[in-house]
This record gives C-alpha cells, structure tokens and sequence, in this order.
C-alpha cells in the first residue's frame, strides 16, 4: 500500500471552502431569477459578463503575483455575482466590466487575493463604477418592461425611491410591491422577501454570521425610526427607508463577507450598530443616495479594530477572574 | 461530581464505534513471545494486600496507562502522597472509531472493576467510579449504569472531552484519572501473577473489513495486525492511535504496537488536495476549547511573527485538533502550532547548551 | 556566477539617482500630493513638473553655493526663497499652455515651493556638493518625478475623458480616474510596476551573463574551467 505522511487531524468536517462560497452563490442565484422574471434577458447577459470579467481578472492577477491558482475556489464568482445585482437592468455593459475590473484588480489582487482583502471586491467595484457615472447607475427602467439586450435603450428610465426619499417625499408603493420588489430599483435589491429568505439559509448553514446583518438593520430602522426624513407615518418611514436602495441586500451579502468583518459575535454586534449609523449619516448627509457600498467600505477599514478591542477587553476581564497561574506541573 | 468546566469550543464528532464496539474483545497473541510471570504471588482476596504493596505489583508487572503513557505505580505514589479523594476509571473514546478503552471496560468488566478497587485501596481514596463519555450517538449496546455495584458517571460535552478531562485532573488536588486498561493489567497482576503482555487496540475505518477491538501482544506490527482484520480496500492512511490526534504510519511493517497505542486505522479517501486559502471565516475560533485565536496563530506562524506569537498564549494549546478539523481551506492549524513549539524548545535548549558550554548565561 | 556585464551596467545605473535607481516618487515616495492631486490632464502634468523641476534646481544652487555658512534654519528660509522666486518666473508660462490650468491645479503650483524633495535634498546634498553636482542631482529628482507625472497625467486624461492634451482620441470617458483616490492608487500600481520591470531588467542582464548552459558533459566542463 503506498502511504502518504499527513497531519493529524486525520478525519475533517465535511465543509470547504468550495462548499462555502458555493453557498453563497446558490444563495445569489434566486435573485437572479425573480430580475430575470421582471426585466429579461438582459439580466443573465449581465451575470455572464461580470463572472468572466471578474474571473479572468483574478486568475491574471493571482498569477502576476506568483500565488497558485485554484479554479474550485469561487470567491472571484460571488464578487462577479454581487455586481451586477446593485446595478439598474439598463446599465451598459462597459459598467459591469469596468467595476468587475476595479473590484478585482484595485481592491482584492493589490492586497493579497483571496483571504487577504481589506476591503469588499463588489462593495469597492460599485463604489468605483457610481463615481465613474453618477447619473446613469441611479436610472431605473420599471419592471416588466421589455429591455434590449443589444444595442440602444429604449426602455424608459426614472429614479428609483431612495431619489424620492432624498428630496424628503414619500415614494408612491404599497406593501405588497414593496416586498416583492415590483418597483424601480437595483436589479437584484429590491426583491427584500427573497433577499430575506436566502438571509435565513445562509445564516442557519453558518455561512455567514448573522449577528452583523440584525444589528445593522436594528441600528438603521432605529436611526430612521427617530430622525424620519419623510413626511409619512414613522414606521412606514421606516420601511421606505429600509426598501429603498441596497440597504438590505448589502447587509446580507456584503457586510456579512467572512474575510472583512470581525469574527468574535460581541464585536459583531458592535461592528453591525455603528455600521448602520454610518449608512444613515451618508444617506442623510451624502452626496449619493445609495450609501451602503460606501459605508461598508469605510466600516471594513475599522474592522480589525473592533476584534482588537473585544479581546483586550476578554483578556482583562479573564485575568481579573483567574488571578493566579491555574497550571502547575504534575510533578511526582 | 464536577470534573472538568466546560468554557465552551468544542465540536460534536460523528463517533462510528459501531460495529467494533459490540463485538466481542478478541485476543491477537504472539505464541513465540515469552509471557512472565511475577515474582509476587498472585492473591484472592485483595483486602490481603497493604497498599505499598499493590503499588509494588503495578511496579514489578510494569503497567502503562494507556492514555498518557505513565507508568501505573508512579500514578498511584502521587495519589497516595496527595491523599487523593476519588479515583475514577476513564473509559472516555471520545474520538471517532476508537473505543479501545470502552469496549475492554464492557468486556471485562469483572476485572475493571478488581482494578479500580486496588487502585483506590492502594491509592487510599474514598470515592470511584467509571467515567464514560456521553455523546456517543451509534451504539448498539447499553452502557450500564453500574458495573459490579461501581457507578458509571457519563461525562458529555463537546470534544474534547478527555484530553479537558485530564488536564483538570492535573490541576485538580482530590480526582486521580486512570485507563481502564491498565486497571485491567493491575487486576490481573494481582489476581492471576501476569505483566502487562498485551494492549487494547481498536481496528477500524472504511478499508478494514472486520472492525474489532483487539487484544494485542505488545510488539506485534500494525500490517500484522490489519491483516488479522481483514482489509477489504487498499488504504491511503493508515493511523496509529486516534483519528483526531494520531500519527500517520508510512511503513506498517516496521510499526509496532505499544501500550499507548489505542487504535489501528486505515482509511482510503478519494479528495484531492486542494490549494485553499484562508477565508477567515472564524470557525476555528468558535470551535478552539481553550479560547485561543488560531486563525491568527496561524498567519503569524505563516509569516513567522515571533512577538506576536508570544503574547497569543500557545502554552495553553491541547493539541486537541478542533481547529484543523473545522477550517473548510483545510489549513493544517494543529500541525503548524506543535511544528511550532517543537521547533521553539529545540532552539531554546540549544541556547541552553551554547550558554553552557561557553559559560555565557 | 559571472557578472561583467551587470557590472559594467549597474555602474551607469548607479548614477542615476532619483531618476531610475530610486525614483523620487515611486521609491523614495517624495511630493507626493504633488504628482497626485494636479495631474489630471497632461497640460497639467507638464506645468507641474516644470514647477517642481525649477524650484529644486534653484533651491539646490543656492543651497549649494551658501553651503555651511549660515545655520540651518537660515539656509532654509534662503532656499525656499530661492525656489519660490522660480516659481514666479515660471507662473506665466503656464498660461500659456492653458488659461484653465490655473483653476485646475489651484494651490498646488504655488506649493512646489515647498516640497519634500526641496527640504530633503537641500539638506542632505547639496550642501555638501558643490553647485555643479547639486544642479545635476536637482535635475535627476526632478526628472524623475517629472517622468511620473507625464505617465500619470496622460493615463488619467485618456482614460477620464479621452482626449490627450486636447484632442479626443477614445470614445469614452471613466470620470473617477481623474479623483484623487484613483490617484493614490494609481502611483501604488506605477511602484509596484516599476519594480517588476527593475526586476525583469536585471534578470534579463544576468541572464545575458550566466546563459543557461547546453545539454552535453563537454559544455559544463568548459564553463567551470572559464570560470577559474
């Protein structure tokens, strides 16, 4: 029998990191669909250029820098994935190839690739494409409308609600749309029932840590709940403000991002509460009017910060309980 | 009684002890080795016996514990100096296929039981009692609440379970832990004259055709002892003692089984191994028993941060395996932290010698 | 190993200090706001670098030609002086290239006076050196930084709005590479460029030393004697 040396442990938990990311991609793909259902074809031409854009980026860049590549892992995929949903279905193709590009190349390669980035690759890639054309990215066509997937745009496009929201009115939905996501907006963002469905899966299958995602939503409603920039009802402020943009849609999937979030559940929490404050002062007082992106990307910045914070605070409490040393050698 | 305080960490393990543990114990005995006998004779009754002198029949019939590789006289000297409260027998297996000491302790019970009481009379201790593990979530058998009037204490949590429940005894002043297997060798020393001959060993895993517990000359090879199960594949790895913290054999033919052998295992697995990279997902650090951070002790071992690596507390690493376990990237977590510490020691104790031989301090 | 002709290159390379052997700015990472912030347009780019050339050239002659005399913190307040005085003569001339630019750059032009390289370079050589040398050193900085902001200014023109020194040439325009953090990031890929490209030099010359040797026993037996 040939016998290979290995290190213990010899038996492993069934999960890899193939099985991780390919949650979260199984995950995004209903998303997909329902944008499918509302704004056609477009939608999965967009998918389809956005994965090889961001796939090639990443396996060129991995390999410039000398790291091995590994095809099963699919981290460039969930990046190439979470594009084009925070897009409008009219956006022009060259807007998903150049955020494919800026997410992998400018804020993933330069940094380490994959386990090593400071910052969200699709947080950075949108950051990085609104800047680029700030009027075009926030042009929404209504659903069911019929879209070209070549060629010129002929649909109709008007503001979505954060744009209402911004000017202090109230956008004209009910309930029903509202969760369902029948209204204009992101390609992928405002279907908030699914967006709340695949949230559950990930959380249960321990994908993702879900402390962050209620503590940012907690934080934000609370926020909109006692400074309403509308004139309607507080709660229903409330609600406005949290399906409108990609306030929901970012805090499952992008605040969540194991690699850039802090990994002890106290600062989590933490992590999560001043996360959503942050949103809430840029979409109040910033000059776009989706914030989550760029909050995310400020808030990855601090993120180590937190986990510091958290286990000084452990090790204090810990030495203060134990007082002397606990271990004494056996000594016969 | 309160043996060990859980801090959390930890991971539930699938344990597989079936069919090995039901089966019945059998002997693999070496004809040709010569089996001795004591120079002590053998006595009825053990109320005969002061307790210097079990201690001497552990000493002449050289019993190891099973778990920690110590011998059982030294174990029991210490209880006798600290007047040690409670013995307990350790029947924990609480890593997956093994159940070398469970399966012995159902089997021979009778004998077990003779044993814990020599070592609770030599060791002059007021309470015993059999220690098994909980979770265990395939048996086919009963564990019984009582063996021979000697109650069974089930101790659950996640694993590890032993290797917690051990370090606890050594802080521990009154609880004196030791392998139901060499209680078994002590009873039989004093009641039958033998020394310690042979070992219990598990055979399991998906290669082995006949999983069983075996009781196996000392000495015997682990080919030897494979084949006398039976393979009904071509393994890929073969293991020496548990499956979360054992070795890996290369050469069975010159592997031999020894007292703190536990478990003979042959695996074939079919992944590849794959290049993964650290996600920072956070698991290994949910799952750390000790509440280390092996996720950064890991990049600093990677990266070779010596000072960082000081103030991450890696005296307080069991080696118990959790983190490699749960890591999807499969980063061999455990493997890096003891290469680690080997390689500190090593260097530490040649600045030893150095300082030594050239009387600098 | 063998090393003729690395030796006989590396020499003439050696020389070019702040120019190619450490650059100024992609290296020893000086003024950097300054090949940052106002290169938005190559028109903008080359008023900078001439800003940034001229006030370290005549702050290092004077440098150079006050030497040890005065105290430092006198040889200072000259040498700014000295630089700010080239900037007046040269502001003129940056109108002539553009009207806008003055707008564009804002404070930045008038800043050049007082960046790193002023401070760092006066101090550190040219006191030491005589006028001649700390000319010739002056010109290398400033060359080298001046051969990152040409490079910078017309990526960051061609590709934020297509033109190059105001003829369109691409059909379409990224307007964030002309902000500032497209900026930073951008000097961070050029370093990162400029020393995968030092490194591939070098083993191409080491290479044209030490040839990979041919298959045969005879071959190597030859080389290890030649190297004796």
């Amino acid at each position: 029998m040939k016998l290979v040396p290995r290190n213990a442990p010899h038996i492993r938990h069934s999960d890899n990191s193939k099985t991780v990311m390919g949650d979260m991609i199984v995950s995004l793909l209903p998303l997909y669909f329902i944008a499918f259902c509302y704004y056609g074809m477009r939608v999965l031409v967009m998918m389809a250029i956005s994965l090889v854009v961001c796939f090639v980026a990443d396996t060129a860049g991995d390999l410039l820098a000398g790291r091995g590549y590994n095809f099963r892992d699919f981290s460039p995929f969930v990046t190439g994935l979470l594009i084009p949903l925070m897009m409008p279905a009219t956006a022009q193709y060259r807007m998903v190839v150049v955020a494919g590009l800026a997410a992998i190349l400018i804020a993933k390669q330069p940094f380490g690739g994959t386990g090593d980035n400071f910052f969200n690759p699709a947080a950075a890639g949108i950051a990085f494409a609104i800047a680029c054309w700030p009027t075009e990215m926030f042009l929404y066509p209504n659903p069911f409308d019929t879209i070209t997937v070549w060629g010129e745009q002929a649909a109709q496009t008007s503001a979505g609600g954060a744009f209402s929201l911004r000017l202090g009115g109230i956008p004209a939905l009910n309930l029903q749309d509202m969760f369902l996501g029948v209204f204009q907006g992101p390609m992928g963002t405002t279907c908030v029932l699914v967006i709340l469905a695949c949230f559950l899966y990930l959380a249960f299958r321990r994908t993702i840590r879900p402390e962050l995602t209620i503590s940012f939503l907690l934080a934000a409603a609370l926020f909109a709940f006692l400074f309403p920039r509308t004139t309607a009802q507080p709660m229903e402020g409330v609600l406005y403000e949290m399906m409108s943009g990609t306030m929901v849609f970012s805090a499952v999937f992008m605040l969540t991002d194991p690699v850039t979030s802090p990994k002890t559940p106290l600062a989590c929490v933490l992590y999560g509460l001043v996360a959503g404050v942050v949103t809430m002062g840029f979409r109040y007082l910033g000059g776009f009017e989706q914030a989550a992106p760029f909050a995310i990307l400020l808030m990855n910045a601090l993120s180590p910060l937190f986990d510091e914070g958290v286990w000084r605070l452990k090790t204090r409490l810990l030495k203060r309980e134990e007082g002397g040393e606990p271990d004494e050698a056996y000594a016969d | 009684m309160k043996i060990l305080r859980t801090t959390g960490g930890g991971v539930y393990l699938q344990q597989y002890k079936e069919p090995a543990l039901s089966r019945q114990v059998v002997s693999f005995i070496n004809p040709s080795a010569p089996v001795s006998k004591l120079s002590l004779p053998p006595v009825e009754e053990l109320e005969d016996l002061e307790p210097e002198q079990i201690i001497q029949y552990a000493r002449e019939a050289a019993i190891v514990d099973e778990r920690d590789g110590r011998p059982l006289w030294k174990k029991l000297n210490a209880g006798r100096r600290r007047k040690m409260e409670i013995v307990l027998g350790d029947a924990m297996d609480d890593e997956p296929y093994i159940s070398s000491q469970l399966g012995p302790l159902l089997h021979f019970s009778e004998q077990a039981a003779q044993g814990l009481r020599a070592a609770v009379r030599a060791v002059g201790a007021q309470q015993m009692a059999f220690v098994v593990y909980k979770n265990l979530t395939d048996l086919s058998t009963r564990i019984p609440k009582s063996l021979d009037s000697i109650p069974v204490e089930r101790l659950g949590g996640k694993y590890p379970v032993e290797i917690r429940a051990n370090k606890a005894d050594k802080d521990s002043k009154e609880t004196l832990i030791l392998g139901v297997c060499s209680l078994i060798h002590l009873a039989r020393a004093i009641h039958q004259g033998e020394m310690q001959s042979t070992c219990f060993v598990t055979v399991a895993g998906n290669c082995v055709a006949n999983p069983q517990n075996l009781e196996v000359s000392l000495g015997m090879t682990a080919h030897q002892v494979l084949e006398r199960c039976g393979l009904s594949r071509d393994p890929t790895r073969v293991i020496i003692g548990g499956s979360m913290t054992g070795i890996a054999v290369i050469d069975t033919d010159k592997t031999l089984v020894s007292p703190v052998t536990r478990g003979v295992l042959a695996f074939l697995e079919d992944e590849k191994e794959r290049r993964y990279r650290c996600i920072r997902c956070g698991r290994c650090i949910n799952a750390c028993p000790q509440g280390l951070n092996p996720m950064l002790i890991n990049k600093a071992i990677k990266l070779r941060r010596e000072k960082i690596l000081e103030e991450m507390g890696l005296d307080r690493c069991i080696g118990c395996g959790t983190c490699s376990y749960v890591c999807p990237a499969k980063e061999e977590i455990a493997a890096d932290i003891q290469r680690y510490q080997a390689q500190k020691a090593a260097k530490s104790q040649e600045e030893e010698v150095l300082s030594v031989e050239t009387g600098t301090p | 190993m063998k090393l003729t002709q690395t030796r006989k290159i590396y020499g003439g390379y050696r020389r070019t200090n702040g120019f190619l052997r450490s650059n100024a700015v992609l290296v020893s990472g000086m003024a950097l706001p300054f090949v940052v912030v106002p290169t938005i347009t190559l028109k903008a780019g080359v008023a900078i670098s001439a800003a940034v050339l001229c006030s370290l050239e005549a702050a290092m002659i004077v440098a150079a030609l006050i030497g040890e005399r005065l105290p430092q913190w006198a040889r200072i307040a000259v040498s700014v002086n000295a630089a700010m005085a080239a900037i007046f003569l040269i502001y003129p001339l940056a109108g002539l290239l553009s009207p806008q630019l003055y707008d564009a750059m804002g404070i930045y032009f008038c800043l050049a006076a007082l960046n790193t390289m002023v401070l760092v370079r006066t101090e550190s050589y040219a006191v030491r050196h005589t006028w001649y040398h700390s000319a010739l050193d002056g010109l290398r900085y400033g060359g080298g930084f001046a051969l990152v902001a040409l490079v910078l200014s017309a990526a960051r023109e061609l590709l934020g709005q297509g033109t190059l020194w105001g003829t369109q040439l691409l059909p379409f325009r990224l307007p964030a590479v002309q902000m500032v953090f497209f900026g930073f990031i951008a000097v961070g890929m050029m370093a990162a460029a400029a020393n995968g490209i030092r490194r591939l030099l070098g083993r191409l010359l080491w290479s044209v030393d030490n040839p990979k040797p041919l298959k045969g026993k005879e071959n190597s037996l030859e080389e290890v004697t030649q190297d004796a």
